[in-house]
Order: structure tokens, then sequence, then C-alpha cells
């Protein structure tokens, strides 16, 4: 019993890893929920805050040229992405 | 200059020509440790770091690609224009501009700094690398050269512990006030060459003989070739020679811990996860870190030496068969580490058109996450038997599949160039001085590669043949159910599913399952087999099990094996590199292009080889 426990647990952990690697968007609606019920929980400040910094998107697109890459945002703001032959 | 508040860290910008020693010193200030290589475009984008000053002073420094000059001809020196010209959308412009100029070529780098002097922005000079320039016999005024610039000159050597020592007194002084511009006529050229004569003396004559020397064979027409060939040759043999024992010393750790694993726990789940899914899967990707290293200890040493740029400028000839420049020749070379930053590499070249086919060809150079399935492939089918007595079979084999990417890669540049080459005619290379590799730099850079590697292994696959091994063992057969009971499990299902499109090319249902994680990172498709086999194999050991270069000799031809590594030299099986290339390109229209050319050209290969095998 306790073996397959922990054998669900390690799988379902890997499941919600690639879930939020593949899909982005799903993961950071999860981290949005876990973050409002934590609150509605009444759950320590620094677990709501851990939730909700994980809820803010950082969608790894940008292209290294300017401090959206290096803050919360990483991507590329309008009209500075970096194109072939753009000079 | 405007005022900084007190609560709000100084911005500097490290500004400078290619190779004069920028991120070297930003590693040393910022403790980092960004990769630094003695050849011009090894920063393509822009990098940050926070520290502080020895009297507490917050900085913010940005180190910029290099760049030539503020008329950009790239996009990586666009970055660098824009940014320190504060022009650049979303970014404030720095309070302090770092000029960074290698101490020994003055020459070239005080130009960009008089052009820097244009922007009527604060700077400091940094003159890097001035032990060098010392050792040379140039004695440079510093106080002089501060007058003549209307700037602070400070000495750094990026190198050194303390190097940054007379930069960080700077730092911690008031802000200096903006340089007056020179008026926009002037004769930049005219002024370097008066600074030059004002301010630097020789104390002894300049000895380049070594250099030249050595500049002569390694770019002679004939024996520059014929070095790199050997070179190349060497690093394939070295990379199965000399990873040998660590690998059988790995190979055995893992097996060792496999039976203790297998002797502690009851037979269950749990225990077929550990054996058969965790350490059989990531265990055999692991053994591989050794080869990985020693072809990074190659790839690192040539870069810190300086024959890198003298290899583009020996194969610009050979590019522009292909209707490219030698410029493209870094960024392939950067691939053969991993396609992502090869491919960010690209934003040193200058046409377009150069760009996007470097980019398109840039996955078809062997990536060391393909290194795990060749040599476990090669290791399993080609015998280790000396080749005209000192060559290596196995070696000369990898050398073969490296070979192959690159001529396809030169073969598909040529078809989409459709011609000669295009506006970039003449390869203008900055040749940097010979430098003796730095032993904690290549250290630095090797630890850096393992913990990269070993962290690809604890998350990428490890999860992944967690995954595996799950979709491998359920669902369990049914009662009274005969066959192996992986053949009922949603991996045999959907293995069997994909088996009608890869079975002519002699691939069994195993290694269709394993071309699945292969699409995250490639050298799951190791640990995929491994673990496929394990599980399929009722009574393999938990010792066999982590040795999957014995099984698979009793499970495929030689034919499939070959075909297999012919799938491996061109499938795009990695996502990574796809996003990249729609970031840089910003075209899912490339994206679709670059895989679909790619998986095409790896069925119709693998085709051929298995149909050609079978005949001998």
């Amino acid at each position: 019993m306790i073996q397959s426990l922990l054998v669900t647990g390690v799988v379902m952990a890997c499941v919600l890893y690639w879930t939020g690697r593949l899909f982005p968007r799903v993961r950071l609606a999860g981290w949005r929920m876990t973050a409002t019920a934590l609150r509605h929980l009444g759950a320590p400040r620094h677990l709501r805050d851990l939730a909700m910094q994980r809820a803010i998107p950082r969608t790894g697109g940008g292209c290294g040229g300017c401090s959206a890459c290096a803050e919360t945002r990483r991507a590329c703001p309008p009209d500075t992405k970096q194109t072939p032959g753009q000079k | 200059m405007n005022m900084i508040p007190p609560t709000r860290a100084l911005r500097i910008a490290l500004v400078g020509n290619p190779n004069c020693g920028k991120t070297a010193l930003f590693n040393l200030l910022t403790g980092s440790r960004q990769k630094v290589a003695n050849y011009a475009g090894a920063t393509v984008e822009r990098k940050e770091g926070r520290f502080t000053t020895p009297q507490g002073h917050a900085i913010q420094v940005l180190d910029l690609p290099g760049a030539y000059s503020l008329v950009a001809t790239s996009p990586d020196e666009a970055v660098t224009r824009d940014i320190c010209a504060g022009t650049y959308r979303g970014e404030a412009a720095p309070d302090l501009l770092v000029c960074v100029a290698d101490a020994t070529n003055l020459r070239l780098h005080l130009r960009f700094v008089l052009e820097m002097r244009q922007l009527g922005r604060p700077m400091v000079l940094a003159l890097n690398m001035i032990d060098a320039a010392r050792r040379k016999g140039m004695d440079i005024d510093l106080p002089r050269l501060a007058a003549e610039l209307g700037a602070p000159v400070v000495a750094t050597v990026g190198i050194r512990r303390n190097g940054a020592r007379d930069l960080l007194a700077q730092l911690d002084a008031p802000p200096p006030p903006a340089p007056t511009p020179l008026p926009p006529d002037t004769d930049l050229h005219a002024i370097v060459r008066r600074i030059l004569g004002e301010c630097v003396t020789r104390t002894h004559p300049v000895s380049g003989a070594i250099e030249d020397r050595l500049d002569r064979w390694v770019l002679h027409p004939v024996w520059g070739p014929v070095i790199l060939t050997v070179l190349l040759f060497v690093m394939f043999q070295a990379v199965f020679a000399w990873a040998q024992p660590l690998m059988d010393g790995i190979d055995a750790g893992m097996g060792w811990i496999g039976e203790q694993v297998g002797h502690l726990l009851p037979d269950g789940a749990l225990r077929s996860l550990l054996v058969n899914g965790i350490i059989a899967g990531a265990g055999s990707v692991v053994t591989f870190l050794p080869q990985i290293l020693i072809l990074f200890l190659w790839i690192l040493v040539l870069e810190e030496s300086g024959y890198l740029p003298r290899a583009a400028f020996l194969l610009d000839p050979i590019m522009s068969l292909a209707g490219l420049s030698g410029r493209s020749f870094i960024p392939l070379l950067s691939s053969f580490a991993c396609a992502v930053p090869g491919i960010m590499a690209t934003r040193t070249i200058q046409n377009p058109r150069d760009r996007l086919v470097t980019i398109l060809i840039a996955p078809l150079m062997t990536c060391s996450a393909r290194l795990p399935v060749y040599t476990l492939l090669i290791g399993a089918f080609v015998p280790q038997r000396a080749v005209w007595g000192v060559l290596n079979m196995q070696g000369l084999v990898l050398f073969g599949l490296y070979a192959a990417g690159i001529l396809s890669a030169l073969l598909v540049a040529r078809i989409a160039r459709r011609g000669g080459r295009g506006q970039e005619a003449a390869l203008l290379m900055e040749l940097p001085a010979y430098r003796l590799p730095n032993p904690r730099d290549l250290l630095l850079g090797l630890t850096e590669r393992a913990r990269i590697f070993l962290r690809r292994v604890g998350t990428t696959i490890v999860s992944l043949t967690v995954l595996l091994w799950a979709l491998s063992s359920f669902p369990a057969p049914p009662a009274g159910a005969t066959g192996p009971a992986i053949d009922w499990s949603l991996a045999g299902r959907i293995g069997h599913l994909m088996l009608p499109i890869f079975a002519p090319l002699g691939f069994n249902w195993q290694i269709c399952v394993a071309l699945i994680p292969g699409l995250a990172a490639r050298e799951v498709a190791v640990g995929a087999l491994a673990t496929v086999y394990a599980i399929g194999d009722a009574g393999a050991d938990t010792d066999q099990a982590a040795m999957l270069g014995h099984l698979l000799p009793a499970h495929w031809s030689v034919a499939t094996a070959l075909s297999l590594l012919a799938w491996y030299v061109y499938a795009p099986q990695c996502v990574a590199t796809l996003a990249v290339i729609r970031r840089e390109t910003a075209s899912w229209r490339v994206v679709a292009i670059t895989a679909g050319y790619l998986f095409a050209l790896a069925y119709v290969t693998a085709l051929l080889t298995y149909r050609l095998a079978l005949l001998f």
C-alpha cells in the first residue's frame, strides 16, 4: 500500500512537472488556484506569497536584448524583438 | 549627469569591441560564470548582474555584445548601440558607460571609445589585459590618456582575482561628468594615432615571432586544413579512448546501486520504479558524462587558445562553396555543444539570408545530447579494433557521423542559398592573440557543463523515465494473458501503433517508444530504451538492466542500429531547438520548414541505410 502511494506520488509529480513545462498557462492557472486556496485556508503568508510569485507569467520568450529577460516578464516588450536582419 | 537617487543602484554598462574581455570583467565583478572565449562574438545577448562595491554602493551591471562601431551591422551590435544611446524601447540608458578596451590593441579599440564619447554620456575607460600589454613592452600613460579622452581611465585584468580593484575604486568615487563630444566631422582615426603617439611608449620592441610562425602553419592553405582535420580527428578518438575507464566505473556504480536497491526493497511497484525506471533509465544516461566532458574540454581548449577564428578563416572557402561565409563557422561550431546557443550566436551574422540559412542548418551539427545515443550504438555494434595500427574503429565511425552532419549541412546550405554567397562577400574577422588556456577557466567551464548535464538528468530525464516507466508498466496484463507484460501496457500499444510508419526503417516498437521522449531531449532515448528493455526483459537482473549496451545486440540487427544512427544524424528531436528558431526568426514558417526538411531527411536516410545494410 505504502509502495503504491509513493509510486503514485512520484508519477503525479512528474505529470505535473511536464504539464507545467508543456502548458505554461495551465501551470499559472494552477498556481493562481493554489494561491487562492491558501488564502481561503488562512495559510502562512510566505506560502501564499510563494504561490503568488509562481503565478506570475515567465514565458521565457525574450531575445536577451533588454532588461525584460532579467526581470519577471522574460518576454520582449512590443516591437523590440530581434529578428534576422534587424539593424 | 543626472544625480542617482541614493536608493537606486548605479546602472553601468560594459561596452567595447568584441573579444576585449568584457564578459571576463563581468564575471569578475558579479561572481557570475558567463561563457568567455578567445574569439569575437562569444556574447550575443545582454547579460545583467548586480554587485556591491567595497564601500557598499549597489551596482547593476550590463554586459553588452561587442561592437566594432555604433553603426551596427548585425543584430547583436544593434542591441549595444541602442542601449548605449538610450533608444532601446523598454530599457533606460545606463548611468555610466564602462568602455572596455584591450590594452594590447589600442589602435583598434580606441576608435570605438571615441565613438562612445560622441554619445555625451558619463564614461570610464577600463584598459583591460594591462598585464599582457606590459609584457609586450607597452607603457601606457593613464593620466594623460584620461586627459585626452575627457574620462577617467583605469587598468584592469579581467582574469585576475583583484584585477578590477581600480575600477571598483572608480565606481566608489562620485560619478565623472560626461565628456565633451568631439566636433561631428572629426577624423577619429587621426585622433587615435595622435593619442597613441602621445600616451603609449614601447619599452622594448614588439615580438610576435612565435605567433607569426604558428600562423604560418595554422593558416597555411595546405597544412592548415590538415592540422584542423587532425585536431578534430584526435578529438573524436579521445572521446572514446579516454572516457572508457570512467564510463566503466560509472556503469559499475549504477549496477551496484541497482543491485543494492533490488535487495533492500521487496518486489513491487516501488522497486520496479527505482530499478527499472530511474536507475536503468537515468543511470544509463549519466554513464555518458565522461565522454561529454572530454568533448567539451577539447572545445574549451580550442576556444580559449584563439584557434577557432583561424579555423573559421580556413573554412571560409569551403563555406563559400555552400554559399555561406566563414562567419557562420562559429555559430555552427557552437551547435556541436547545443544547437540553442549556436542558433543564438547567428546574431553576429550581418547578412539576413546567411543568418537564416545558418539557423536552418545548425540542427544538423551533432550536439552533445546526441553523443550518448551515438556512443551507445557504436559501442554495442561496432567492434573495438585498431585500424592502421593507431586508429580506433569506433572513433572512426563517430568521426564519420559528425562528418555526415557537417557535409549534409553544407549541402542543405548550398540548396537553400541557390547560388553563390550573398552580400557578405568577404570574411572580415579579427584573429585574436594565441593564449594558453587558463586551467581555472577550463575547470570552471567543465564544472558548468557537468552541472548543466546533471541538472538535465535530475529534471528532464528522471521525470521522463518515470513517466515512461508508468506507461510501460500500466495497465497490467489481464489474467491468463501470455507474452511479455509490457505488450499490454500503454507504451507497448503506442509503440505498436507507430510501428507501421517506422518498420520500413528497421525500427521495432521499443525504438518507436524511445523516439517520443527523445523529443524533449535526445539523450532521453537512451534512458527510454533502458527502461523499456528492463521492464520488458523479465529475466534481466538489475546489473543487466544498467548495461544496455550488452542487451541491444541480442534484440537488434546491425542494419537497425545503423538505420537509427542515420536517423539521429538528421532528426530534429529537440523541442528547445525548434523553440529558439521560432524566437530568433519570429516565424512559425521557418520552424515548420526546419522540422519538415529534417524529418524528411532523417526518414529517407534511415530507410536507405537500412536497405543498403540488409544487402551486406
